[in-house]
């Protein structure tokens, strides 16, 4: 009874991930010339495969990769495992691909990352205001002495003085006071910036990395086709 | 493969790495790219300090200095798709968006954790305990002197914090991670964990007292050096330039491969304090990283040091007090 409860979950969950994988699944497929076996479409993308943290199975017409510490030139480096497969069609056979990128996840959660770190500092600054509006009482009280300090303007050096460097602004100086610095450093601006930038670069990574991946298989695959079908008809016309 | 002896040290025995910089290869083109790629360096550096010399009050502001660095990022990116010194550290998406993962952090959490207990903090806090007023007699010197001082004794603190980290196994730990990486550019000064972002960030400068105007000229001196640390452009930088400051040569051997390499060019901005020290070695590498070039995923960044240190400390623990009962009772 459990066993078909968790089955059934399972099931369930793969329904509902399915509406959602494309976030961090490129899936497509491609062409294969009607004259190539799997065997040949897969030994022409073995290139793609014998790189430094990538290891794989292929089983019929089925290949099934994993990634890890990928190098960064890797042509595949985005991908971290996938399924490729040869099925026949309407149009001939294709190669069809399922391709998983954690890179593509992250990218999309970041934005979430930074609004959170954006909310706290937001927090965090309304709170430390609170601090200071109490504090600002007593250091008033305190006495001057202490801000005439701060107010006071440095001399110039007679060489600046002498080259026109513009005079210190007394205002500036009196508006730069630490809890001013502090604030200034809480503004949640950057980290609303990168939530951004980041919502921005997956769309772009969305977009490209899919782009890329089509143009490198077919690549591979007309690329070989070009050597092992067309160069030796040229070759041997007669 | 043999090595090359430079003074006492033997290096590039572990991976291929080019020293002297008559060995290293120029930029290649018509005279218009080369002039270009041979005056850049100084041209940004001296037209920023006229800049933050002579501007109004009004724009000398920290605001205008991270636009400004930020736009210089965006163009220094696209001069890596120009000029590459290497096409092997050609920028994917994948490595942008890993870079700026962490230059995000930079600018968030760590910046965040600084407040409360960065060098200023603490410099504020000594100050205050024992009654002590901010190192003030340098805002009477020239600007200039000012700037280079602030960010000489930044830079000064930071060849120590560096070579530290390179020399003792706890400081080494959240450092390492920074040296896992495969392929360098403007960004990949930022790839680091969150603790050695911190802790190379410390300096002393909290206790001294310096101009407005100074600070902004020294963040753009140092910006406008130690930027191209961690470039992927090929420029044919004067010699005075790289006698004096801190370039991609000297950092891509520290990133090296080599094992001796890698224990070079420690200072940040100035690399005559590491020809006063020693440490400098002039050259250049292309194959970076550790482990034969393994490539670290952002997870195992953020965690290596902690659970390297916790592995480590178990060893020596495990060594010194003998093996657990439950160890025992398993075999």
């Amino acid at each position: 009874m459990l066993g078909t409860e968790s089955g059934s979950c399972r099931k369930v969950m793969q329904l509902n991930l399915r509406f959602i994988s494309w976030i961090w699944h490129i899936r497509g497929s491609l062409p294969l010339a009607p004259e190539m076996s799997p065997d040949e479409a897969f030994e022409r993308l073995d290139v793609l495969f014998q790189i430094p943290g990538t290891t794989y199975t292929r089983e019929h017409e089925q290949l099934v990769f994993q990634k890890k510490n990928q190098p960064s030139q890797d042509k595949m480096s985005i991908f971290d495992s996938g399924i490729l497969q040869i099925k026949d069609g309407n149009h001939g056979k294709r190669l069809y691909y399922n391709l998983v990128s954690k890179t593509l996840l992250l990218c999309f959660l970041a934005p979430a990352l930074f609004f959170g770190f954006g909310k706290v500092f937001e927090f965090t600054k309304a709170h430390q205001a609170t601090i200071s509006l109490a504090a600002a009482k007593p250091a008033h009280l305190e006495g001057a002495a202490g801000t005439q300090k701060k107010d006071a303007v440095v001399p110039m050096n007679f060489i600046d003085k002498f080259l026109g460097v513009p005079e210190p602004d007394k205002k500036n100086d009196l508006e730069n006071g630490d809890q001013e610095k502090i604030k200034k450093k809480l503004s949640p601006k950057a980290a609303y910036v990168f939530c951004g930038l980041f919502a921005f670069l997956y769309v772009i990574g969305r977009i490209l990395e899919q782009f890329l991946i089509r143009r490198e298989l077919s690549r591979v695959i007309s690329l070989s086709a070009v050597f092992v079908f067309i160069i030796p008809r040229i070759l041997t016309p007669f | 493969m043999d090595g090359i002896r430079v003074g006492n040290r033997v290096i590039g025995r572990q991976a291929p790495v080019t020293i002297g910089w008559e060995n290293i290869p120029r930029v290649e083109g018509g005279p218009v790219k080369r002039a270009f790629f041979t005056y850049f360096q100084p041209t940004v550096l001296f037209a920023l300090i006229l800049f933050w010399y002579y501007a109004p009050n009004s724009i000398a502001k920290a605001s205008t200095a991270i636009w400004i660095s930020v736009i210089f990022k965006a163009f220094l990116l696209c001069l890596e798709w120009i000029n590459p010194r290497y096409r092997s550290w050609q920028l994917t998406w994948k490595e942008l968006v890993t870079d700026l993962f962490y230059v995000g952090m930079g600018y968030t959490l760590v910046r965040y954790i600084n407040i409360y207990v960065g060098s200023d903090a603490v410099a504020d806090y000594i100050q205050g305990y024992f009654h002590l007023g901010k190192l003030d007699w340098f805002m009477g010197l020239p600007l200039l002197v000012q700037a280079f001082l602030l960010s000489f004794i930044f830079d000064f603190g930071q060849y120590w914090m560096h070579r530290g980290m390179h020399n003792w196994y706890p400081l080494w730990l959240p450092h390492s991670v920074h040296h896992y990486v495969t392929q360098l550019n403007v960004n990949k000064g930022a790839v680091g964990n969150p603790l050695e972002l911190f802790l190379i960030g410390l300096g002393m400068d909290g206790f001294f007292d310096f101009v407005p105007r100074a600070v902004l000229l020294a963040g753009a001196m140092t910006m406008a050096i130690s930027i191209y640390q961690h470039i992927n452009v090929r420029f044919n930088t004067p010699k005075w330039w790289r006698y004096l400051f801190n370039t991609v040569e000297h950092h891509s051997l520290h990133h090296s491969r080599d094992f001796e390499a890698s224990r070079s060019n420690f200072s940040n901005t100035y690399i005559f304090i590491d020809r006063i020290f020693g440490t400098c070695v002039d050259g250049e590498a292309e194959l970076l990283g550790m482990e034969g070039g393994r490539r670290m995923s952002v997870r195992e960044q953020l965690t290596y040091p902690y659970l390297q240190g916790f592995k480590v400390v178990r060893k020596k623990l495990r060594k010194r007090f003998g093996t657990p009962v439950g160890q025992v009772r398993r075999q």
